[in-house]
């Protein structure tokens, strides 16, 4: 099954991204993830390794992950515009440093 | 991880008397600073730095509760407190709502695994939304500790 393939069916569509912010994914990122997610109408579900998936719409969900840098994080998305969605998300995630470059810099 | 391994069980404020972000963030610091987690001098610089954070962002993740937060020098391991206001504090939250269950973790310059723990404890606590009515019911720092230590054993 190749991912064109699912989404012709309507989804549910899938890209692991690795988190290579030295900070993981922690509570700023996250929120940004949270507030880009919920711009869209599709249904958003974040998996660490074989976890059971949670919605990326949610902080609390998001909190559960405690994401370190080097985690594999995999975005799966189903819905209307939903491949639109799996596009920002992930790169989102695979970019955190530039998304979030002014903090912590003492 | 449990809330247990980092909230100062003497640093709890049961009944903050603050209405705002900065005197609510004052108020935890100075319980921490009481309990003696870190020396008096660096109250003010610790007050700046959660502060500054906020400006990033607010730390307000709905459901009335906020985990606001700072890496600093003076701290060798994480450490943390909780605060209920009974009345609630404007914290610019996600959710637009006020604020009644503070969680505020101060973490040392190179833990960032012990802090999205933390977060992870928090969160596994905190999302059930009668254990925040429960908090937020709470009269005294021992019932507050009380139901962490339940939270962390179920």
């Amino acid at each position: 099954m190749n991912p064109s393939a699912s989404a012709t069916n309507g989804g549910p569509l899938r890209r692991t991204v690795t988190i290579t912010n030295p900070h993981g994914l922690h509570l700023r990122p996250m929120r940004a993830f949270v507030e880009l997610a919920s711009q869209y109408p599709c249904n958003v579900r974040v998996q660490r390794d074989q976890q059971e998936p949670v919605d990326g719409k949610s902080m609390f969900s998001l909190m559960l992950l405690a994401a370190e840098q080097g985690t594999q994080l995999t975005v799966e998305v189903d819905g209307p515009d939903c491949q639109a969605a799996l596009e920002a998300l992930s790169d989102l995630l695979a970019n955190l440093e530039s998304r979030v470059s002014v903090e912590e810099e003492e | 991880m449990r809330m247990s391994d980092f909230v100062i069980r003497e640093a709890i404020v049961p009944d903050l008397k603050a209405t705002t972000k900065e005197t609510v963030i004052r108020e935890m610091v100075t319980s921490l600073r009481d309990a003696g987690y870190f020396k008096g001098g660096q109250l003010e610089d610790i007050v700046k730095a959660v502060l500054k954070r906020e400006l990033l962002g607010s730390t307000g993740i709905g459901r009335s509760v906020a985990i606001p937060h700072s890496k600093h020098a003076s701290v060798d391991r994480l450490v943390g407190t909780v605060a209920v206001s009974k009345a609630g504090v404007g914290f610019e939250s996600l959710d637009g709502e006020p604020v009644h269950v503070f969680v505020m973790l101060i973490s040392p310059q190179d833990r960032p695994g012990d802090h999205l723990k933390a977060l992870e404890n928090v969160s596994k606590s905190l999302r059930d939304d009668g254990f925040v009515r429960s908090l937020r019911q709470a009269t005294s720092r021992e019932k507050i500790w009380e139901l962490l230590d339940t939270a962390d054993h179920t």
